[in-house]
C-alpha cells in the first residue's frame, strides 16, 4: 500500500475549495497559511497568455527533507509511508519549512509549531479519502494506492502519463500531476517558471494577492 | 463567541451528522447539501452531502467556511435600536419585546394614518427568491396592505435581463445552457463557476450562483470547446481549457452579438426552417443589422473583424451549442444585449434542442397564497411606478426602483415612511450609493434584519438579529423534481431569532394571526410542502437523501415551441418586437453603448483613459456577504483592481500598491494586482467590499466617495429606460495613493451598549 494522490490539471478551476476545505476540517486557526495553497501563474504574453492554476499540498515525499533536517524527530514518515508532524515533539524551530523545496511545511500561528497535509488521517483511519478530495468541485483530485495496478490513481497516471512537480530535487514525491505535459508546451520556460514560483514562496501568514 | 477549532484529534466519530443544506448562496434556497458536524452543542466543521444530487459531496469554499460564518465575532446577537442621528452607528442594545413593540406601533401607525403603500418591504437574494421566505414576506406585506414590494436586486441583477429574454423567446425561465450534452460553450462575461462552484451543473435562476464546473469540466474531457468572452482570463479558461479566449472590452458585448446576428444572416447561416416556422422580424432585424459588420463591432469591442466572423460561423454551425450569459450585465443599454442573444440562440436554431439553450420544467411548485387580494383597489394605484411597462408587465406585483428613489428623495408623489429589509445590502450593492443613502435616510423607520451589521446598518432605525439557516428549524426545499429539508444544525447564537419565525410573530402581534397559522411556524411550513404532495413528516425521514418527486410528463422533451411562445405576438419569437414597438421603445437591438466610453465621450479619453468595470461574485464572497470571514479573506486581503502589467508599468504601480481610481463621477482606492491575462485597456474592480476582518487585524472601510466601493464611479443616473437597469462601466485614470485610513462613517460599527 502506498498512498498517493493525482492532480489532474485539466480539472483544477483555482476555486480554493481544497485551500478553504482544510482549513475547516483541520480547524485551522485565522492566519495560518494552511496545508493546501493555489499557485496561480500566467505564461506568455498577452492576448497569447495561458493561465495555470493548481494546488501545492504536501509532496508526501519517499525521501522527505523535512524529515531529515528535524533535529527532534517531530518531522517523521510513518510506517503508512505519510509524512506528518507530531507536534508533541515539535519545538517550534522552523527548520523543515526552510527545507521543503515545495514551501509546503508551515508554521501554525497559534501553536508557533509546524504544521502540514497528512493525507486527512483521521479520515483514511475511517476508511475516507482526504476531505480536499471529496469536495472539490472539479473533480480534479484522485487519491488512491498507487501500488495496486487496478487502482483508478494509477490508471489515470498511467493513461495521463502524470508526474510530479520538481523531480530534480530527488525527494520521491507521491503527488502526481496531469497535465504537465500541455502546461510545457505553452511556452519553453514554463515548467521552469512554475518550479521556480513553487520555490520562490515564503511562506507567511498574510498570502499575498492572487493574480500572476 | 468565538469557538477554538481544537479538533484536531477528535475523532469525526464523536461528533454528531446533521444533513441541511448550506447558507452560502442564500439563506432561503435550495442549495448544496451539507454534512454539518456538531460536538456538545457547537457547529465543528462541515462537508458536502454525498447523497445530495446538486453538489454530490462536493463543496466550494464559501460552503466550507459554514462555521466561520456562524461564529463571527460580528455577529448580531441582540437586537439594537439607533441612539442618536443616522449614520453615527450609535446603538443600543434592546430586548425582543421592546424592539418587536416599537415595531408594531410604528407599523400600525403607518397603516392606520398614512396609509399601507407607506409600508415598504425590501428582500435581497441573501433570502433567496421564490423559496418560503419570499412567499411569507410577501404574504406579510399584502397583509398589511401594501402594494409596494422594493428590491433592488431586480433591478441590478438577473431580472431585467430575464424580462428582455422572455419579451423575445417567451419561455417560462431563462433558457439555460444543455452542458450535458454542448459541444460548444460560450461563457459570455460569467464568472465561469466562480460564484458556487461546487453546484453540480445545475443552472437555477441565478446562474452564477448556481454554477457548473463539474458538467463543463465533464463535457471538455469529452471534446466539448470552451470560448471565454471576458476581459480577464477567467480562472475556467485557465490549464489550457479555453480553446478561444476573447478579450472583449467591457461594456460592448452588444456590439458583439449583433455582428455575429450579421455574419449569420449574411452568410446564410441561420435555421431556415426555423426562422420561418417561429420567427417574427426576420427582415427587419436583418434590414437592422446590416451595418452591424465585424468590422464595425471591432472598433467598438477591440476584438479583431475576423475573429468575430470566425466565433460567429463556429456557433451557429455547430448543432450542439450553448451559450452562457452572466446573470448581471448591468448596461444601461441592456436592452440590445439581453434582446440580442436570445436572438442568436433562436436565429440558429439551438432553442430549447439539445446541447443548445433549453427549457427546464419543474416537477412541483412549492408555496402558498400570497394575499395579493388584501391589497386594495385604492392600494394597488399607489404602487410606486405602477404605470411603468416594466411593472405593468409584471401585473403591478413591485415597486419600480427610480420611482422608490424619487418618492422617498422628492416625496412624490408621496413620501412613504418605513421600510423593512430583509437579508440586503443596499447602500453597498444598488446604485447610485449617494442617492440610495439619501432616500434611506428619508424614511421614517427603517428595519433591518441580517447576521452582522452592514453598511445599510448605520441608516436603521432598529436592526434584529437573524439566525442563519444552520439555526433555524425545517425549511423545505424544492430544485426539479428533488425535495430537501435544511434542518437546524445548532441552537441560534445570542438572542438571534428566525426571520420566518419573526415575521409570523409580528403578524399576530399586529392582529393578523388568522392569516398566519397563529403565528404556528410548522404550519406554515405544511401548507408550504403542500403543493408536493409529500408530508413534512415523510420529508424528515429521508434523512441526508432527501426525495425525489414524479418528474413533470414531458419534462424532458424539447422543442416544446407551441406551449412556450403562448405568451410571444403570435405565438412567434420576436426578432422584431411587436410589444417594444407598442409601448414606444426600439422594437430592435440598438447598439447605444454606455454612459461613458470610447463612443459616447472620446472627448474623456484625455482625461479617463481606461475602461473600468467590476466582476459580479466570485469564489470568495458573495457580494457584501462573507469578506469578513479569514478562512475566505486570507485569499484575498483587501479590495483590488486588476490590471495589465503595462498597465501598471505605465502608471508605476506595483503588485500590492494601494491606488486611486477616479472616473467622472467619484474616487475609489484599491489594491493594484497585476495579471497578463486582463486587457490593457481595461481596470476591473470587485463590488461588495467595505467589512473589515478583525482576526486578520483588518478594518472597516467607507463605501461611499472615495472608499472602496466601485458604485461611486459610476453614471447612477442613465438607465435602461425600460428596466431602470444601471450600468457599471465607466472611465477613469488611475494614481497611485497611500493606503486608506480606516473606516469612517458609513461601514458597519461595533454596537455600543450605552444603555445597558
Amino acid at each position: 500500500m502506498k498512498l498517493g494522490l493525482l492532480v489532474d490539471l485539466s480539472r483544477c478551476i483555482g476555486c480554493f475549495a481544497c485551500v478553504v476545505g482544510c482549513k475547516n476540517w483541520h480547524g485551522l486557526p485565522a492566519g495560518s497559511p494552511g496545508r493546501v495553497r493555489l499557485v496561480d501563474l500566467a505564461v506568455g504574453a498577452y492576448p497569447g497568455v495561458r493561465r495555470w492554476i493548481l494546488p501545492i499540498p504536501c509532496m508526501q515525499c519517499e525521501h522527505p527533507p523535512c524529515v531529515a533536517v528535524c533535529r527532534f524527530s517531530a518531522c517523521l514518515r510513518g510506517v503508512d509511508g505519510i509524512v506528518r508532524v507530531d507536534s508533541d515533539r515539535c519545538v517550534g524551530c522552523a527548520l523543515c519549512t526552510l527545507a521543503c523545496p515545495y514551501g509546503a511545511r508551515v508554521m501554525r500561528p497559534d501553536t508557533q509549531k509546524a504544521d502540514a497535509c497528512d493525507f486527512c488521517r483521521d479520515r483514511l483511519e475511517e476508511g475516507r479519502a482526504p476531505l480536499c478530495v471529496e469536495v472539490c468541485p472539479g473533480e480534479c483530485l484522485i487519491f488512491g494506492d498507487l501500488d495496486d495496478p487496478e487502482s483508478n490513481i494509477r490508471k489515470r497516471i498511467e493513461a495521463t502519463g502524470a508526474r510530479a512537480l520538481m523531480r530534480s530535487y530527488r525527494t520521491r514525491p507521491r503527488v502526481y500531476y496531469a497535465g504537465l505535459e500541455r502546461l510545457g508546451a505553452s511556452s519553453p520556460d514554463a515548467i521552469d517558471i512554475l518550479e521556480k514560483t513553487i520555490t520562490g514562496w515564503i511562506p507567511q501568514s498574510s498570502p499575498a494577492t492572487g493574480g500572476a | 463567541m468565538t469557538v477554538s477549532h481544537k479538533t484536531e484529534s477528535g475523532s469525526a466519530a464523536h461528533e454528531q451528522l446533521v444533513p441541511t443544506l448550506c447558507h452560502g448562496c442564500s439563506y432561503g434556497g435550495y442549495n448544496c447539501g451539507i454534512l454539518a458536524h456538531v460536538r456538545n452543542g457547537v457547529m465543528r466543521r462541515v462537508e458536502g452531502n454525498p447523497d445530495h444530487p446538486l453538489n454530490r459531496g462536493r463543496l466550494c469554499a464559501k460552503g466550507l467556511a459554514a462555521t466561520q460564518w456562524v461564529y463571527n465575532p460580528r455577529r448580531l446577537t441582540h437586537p439594537l435600536i439607533r441612539r442618536g442621528p443616522r449614520g453615527n452607528g450609535r446603538f443600543q442594545r434592546i430586548s425582543w419585546e421592546e424592539a418587536l413593540g416599537v415595531l408594531c406601533e410604528k407599523i400600525s401607525e403607518t397603516r392606520d394614518v398614512l396609509g399601507p403603500e407607506h409600508i415598504l418591504l425590501c428582500k435581497g437574494q441573501a433570502s433567496s427568491w421564490i423559496g418560503l421566505h419570499h412567499m411569507l414576506m410577501l404574504r406579510f406585506l399584502h397583509a398589511l396592505g401594501s402594494p409596494n414590494f422594493t428590491s433592488w436586486s431586480p433591478y441590478i441583477c438577473y431580472g431585467p435581463q430575464l424580462f428582455y429574454h422572455r419579451l423575445t423567446v417567451g419561455g417560462p425561465t431563462y433558457a439555460r445552457p444543455d452542458y450535458d450534452n454542448a459541444d460548444l460553450i460560450l461563457e459570455w462575461f460569467t464568472g465561469g463557476g466562480q460564484g458556487g462552484p461546487a453546484r453540480g451543473g445545475v443552472e437555477t435562476l441565478d446562474t452564477n450562483l448556481r454554477s457548473v464546473p463539474a458538467k463543463i469540466l465533464d463535457r471538455l474531457g469529452k471534446g466539448a470547446k470552451l470560448v471565454v468572452i471576458n476581459p480577464q482570463l477567467i480562472p475556467l479558461a485557465a490549464n489550457g481549457r479555453a480553446h478561444r479566449w476573447i478579450p472583449i472590452r467591457p461594456g460592448t458585448d452588444a456590439a458583439l452579438a449583433l455582428a455575429m446576428i450579421h455574419v449569420i444572416l449574411g452568410k446564410g447561416l441561420y435555421d431556415r426552417d426555423f426562422v420561418s416556422d417561429w420567427c417574427e422580424g426576420h427582415h427587419k432585424l436583418a434590414a437592422h443589422v446590416h451595418s452591424c459588420t465585424p468590422e464595425w463591432a471591432e472598433t467598438i469591442t477591440g476584438v479583431p473583424a475576423r475573429e468575430i466572423s470566425s466565433l460567429a460561423e463556429e456557433y451557429a454551425t455547430t448543432p450542439r451549442a450553448a451559450i452562457r450569459v452572466s446573470e448581471a450585465p448591468q448596461k444601461r443599454g441592456l436592452q440590445a444585449f439581453a434582446t440580442a442573444v436570445p436572438m442568436l440562440i433562436a436565429l440558429t436554431g439551438h432553442l430549447d434542442r439539445p446541447g443548445g439553450n433549453v427549457w427546464f420544467r419543474p416537477a412541483a411548485r412549492l408555496g402558498f397564497d400570497v394575499l395579493r387580494e388584501r391589497v386594495s383597489k385604492e392600494a394597488q394605484e399607489k404602487v410606486l411606478g405602477g404605470n411603468t411597462f416594466y411593472v405593468r408587465s409584471h401585473g403591478g406585483a413591485f415597486a419600480h426602483f427610480p420611482d422608490v428613489l424619487k418618492a422617498l428623495i422628492h416625496g412624490r408623489p408621496y413620501r412613504p415612511r418605513l421600510m423593512l429589509i430583509y437579508g440586503s445590502n443596499p447602500i453597498s450593492t444598488a446604485r447610485p450609493t449617494d442617492r440610495v443613502s439619501e432616500a434611506l435616510s428619508r424614511l421614517e423607520f427603517l428595519v433591518q434584519f441580517d447576521v452582522t451589521l452592514n453598511s445599510t446598518s448605520s441608516f436603521a432605525d432598529l436592526v434584529l438579529p437573524a439566525a442563519t439557516r444552520y439555526e433555524c428549524e425545517d425549511q423545505p426545499c424544492l430544485w426539479e423534481n428533488h425535495l430537501a429539508l435544511s434542518r437546524q444544525v445548532v441552537a441560534p447564537l445570542g438572542d438571534c431569532r428566525d426571520e420566518l419565525e419573526v415575521t409570523l410573530d409580528l403578524a399576530c402581534r399586529l392582529g393578523m394571526g388568522a392569516d398566519f397559522w397563529e403565528g404556528d411556524r410548522e404550519a406554515m411550513v405544511r401548507d408550504f410542502l403542500r403543493p408536493s404532495g409529500v408530508t413534512l413528516d415523510a420529508l424528515r425521514e429521508t434523512g441526508q437523501k432527501g426525495l425525489y418527486l414524479t418528474p413533470q410528463s414531458g419534462a424532458e422533451q424539447r422543442e416544446r415551441y407551441a406551449a412556450f411562445f403562448k405568451r410571444l405576438p403570435n405565438g412567434r419569437v420576436q426578432l422584431w418586437n411587436e410589444r417594444l414597438a407598442r409601448e414606444g421603445f426600439d422594437p430592435l437591438p440598438t447598439y447605444r453603448g454606455e454612459p461613458e466610453d470610447l463612443l459616447n465621450t472620446p472627448g474623456l479619453q484625455s482625461a479617463y483613459p481606461l475602461l473600468f468595470s467590476d466582476e459580479h461574485s466570485d469564489a470568495l464572497s458573495h457580494h457584501s456577504w462573507m469578506r469578513d470571514l479569514p478562512w475566505l479573506r486570507e485569499q484575498r486581503l483587501d479590495p483590488s483592481v486588476k490590471i495589465h502589467p503595462d498597465t501598471a508599468a505605465a502608471h508605476g504601480l506595483s503588485p500590492g500598491d494601494w491606488v486611486e481610481v477616479a472616473s467622472p463621477h467619484g474616487k475609489m482606492t484599491a489594491r493594484v494586482e497585476v495579471f497578463e491575462g486582463m486587457r490593457r485597456d481595461t481596470v476591473l474592480g470587485q463590488h461588495g467590499w467595505g467589512q473589515g476582518c478583525s482576526q486578520l487585524g483588518l478594518p472597516d472601510r467607507s463605501i461611499f466617495e472615495g472608499g472602496v466601493n466601485p458604485n461611486v464611479l459610476y453614471d447612477g443616473g442613465l438607465l435602461d429606460p425600460l428596466t431602470a437597469n444601471s450600468t457599471k462601466n465607466t472611465l477613469v485614470r488611475l494614481k497611485k495613493c497611500p493606503p486608506p485610513g480606516s473606516a469612517h462613517s458609513g461601514e458597519s460599527h461595533e454596537p455600543t451598549d450605552s444603555g445597558s
